[in-house]
């Protein structure tokens, strides 16, 4: 397994639980160690130190077919309310027509930093994010298996189903997603990710998430930003620290 | 002072001074949160509406003052937002952050009731004063040309958000 780690240049180690929903289907939360090393580089969040992993993901599959993927960071015109959730739907292997999205609350007790500043959300979430969708898949591909008692290798995946093409046989994730619940998650730092020549979702121009809503002046918006707004003065407490992690990989 | 402004097509009877801003009225008021205020001087256009189908900016316009007139919102564009410039925008996926793409979409919807077919002159002199942040004028142009194209029986292609390699709305 080769082992790649993102623009951090931190070593996170993450893992995933797998809870059933009720009413049937898989709740994913993947958890990441805290900023420790985040801080130790220059970055003070002014947030309590952490001494629970943070969460970074949730993504849920109800037996619908539908995956709900919760979006940890604010997003403020950047399109990181689209993009983060692309990264997992893309490893999940499931048709973006089916993703919802959902913005997380703004809660450092349990995401740590959900910032925006710094360019830093791609490089640093493009392989944790898509690590979690992988290890959804592998664990659907897995009760798929043990359901058919075949091996997974001989198992594929396309738009949110799992086929074994030998015995013509398919289940969607959605009915699977019960029984995943079961599996045990694989370890994120070396979980199998798609060769980028297989992206489907990654690369492709994918409407704004929540476009509708902009559209019908929905109130989607926090304060207009006053100059002392918490975020402006988030923004530009963070952008020297983010600045000071980014250079040496400039 | 009870004035009775005709919000949408529903009159709203409000208790408020006489000189308060519109935009005070319809956001605080009458919580009508999708017309936004931008700089407070009428220099934005983020809280553009309509008043007797005229693009105006509500953060300088006193209540006293429409208190007669049809007013629009972004909310009352049209009843399912089909509006010809909505279906067009989605379409574009012109917004980014969004903030000032309600004026802007109320800016184009006066343009276009006046001017069926405008032309690029056309546009940028009527959205001139509609500021966007992020900077998506090009397809805010692109936009309205494709509105005047809808409402003039064209057949919208709106696809919902499935991804596609078509290329972006920027290069029409």
């Amino acid at each position: 397994m080769t082992t790649q780690s993102d623009m951090t240049g931190v070593s996170r180690r993450g893992f995933l639980r797998a809870t059933a929903l009720a009413g049937g289907g898989i709740l994913l939360a993947s958890y990441a160690e805290p900023l420790e090393a985040l801080e130790r580089l220059g970055l003070h969040t002014g947030l309590p130190p952490m001494a629970d992993p943070m969460l970074s993901a949730f993504v849920r599959i109800t037996p619908d077919g539908i995956v709900t993927i919760t979006s940890k960071n604010p997003e403020i015109g950047q399109g990181i309310k689209t993009m983060l959730p692309m990264l997992i739907a893309e490893e999940l292997d499931v048709d973006w027509a089916n993703v919802r999205v959902e913005q997380a609350d703004f809660d450092p007790t349990k995401y740590q930093a959900q910032i925006a500043g710094g360019s830093t959300a791609t490089p640093t979430n493009w392989l944790p994010q898509r690590r979690v969708g992988a290890a959804a898949r592998a664990m659907l591909v897995s009760a798929a298996a043990a359901q058919w008692n075949v091996p997974a290798a001989e198992l594929e995946t396309e738009k949110g189903v799992v086929h074994h093409r030998a015995s013509k046989r398919s289940a969607t994730y959605g009915s699977l997603a019960s029984a995943a619940v079961s599996v045990t998650p694989p370890d994120l730092a070396t979980v199998p990710l798609k060769d980028p020549k297989k992206f489907t979702i990654i690369g492709t121009r994918t409407k704004t998430v929540g476009l509708r809503d902009i559209l019908m002046g929905k109130p989607m918006f926090g304060m207009p930003g006053y100059p002392t707004s918490c975020l402006s003065n988030a923004y530009l407490l963070l952008v020297p620290a983010l600045r000071s992690i980014a250079r040496p990989l400039l | 002072m009870p004035i009775t402004l005709k919000v949408n097509g529903t009159p709203r009877t409000l208790d408020v001074p006489a000189d308060m801003p519109l935009l005070w009225a319809l956001r605080d008021e009458l919580d009508l949160k999708g017309t936004k205020f931008g700089c407070g001087i009428a220099r934005c256009g983020a809280c553009t509406v309509h008043v007797n189908g005229v693009a105006t900016r509500s953060c300088n316009t006193p209540v006293s003052r429409v208190a007669t007139a049809d007013i629009t919102t972004i909310e009352g564009l049209s009843p399912d937002g089909l509006h010809a410039v909505q279906q067009a925008w989605e379409e574009l996926d012109v917004p980014q952050c969004g903030y000032c793409q309600a004026g802007q979409m109320m800016g184009a919807a006066a343009l276009l009731a006046k001017t069926p077919k405008p032309t690029d002159a056309e546009i940028d002199t009527a959205l001139n004063t509609n500021l966007c942040r992020c900077a998506t004028y090009i397809r805010i142009r692109n936009a309205v040309h494709r509105a005047a194209e809808i409402k003039s029986g064209a057949k919208p292609a709106v696809g919902g958000s499935t991804p596609s390699k078509n290329g972006s709305p920027d290069n029409r």
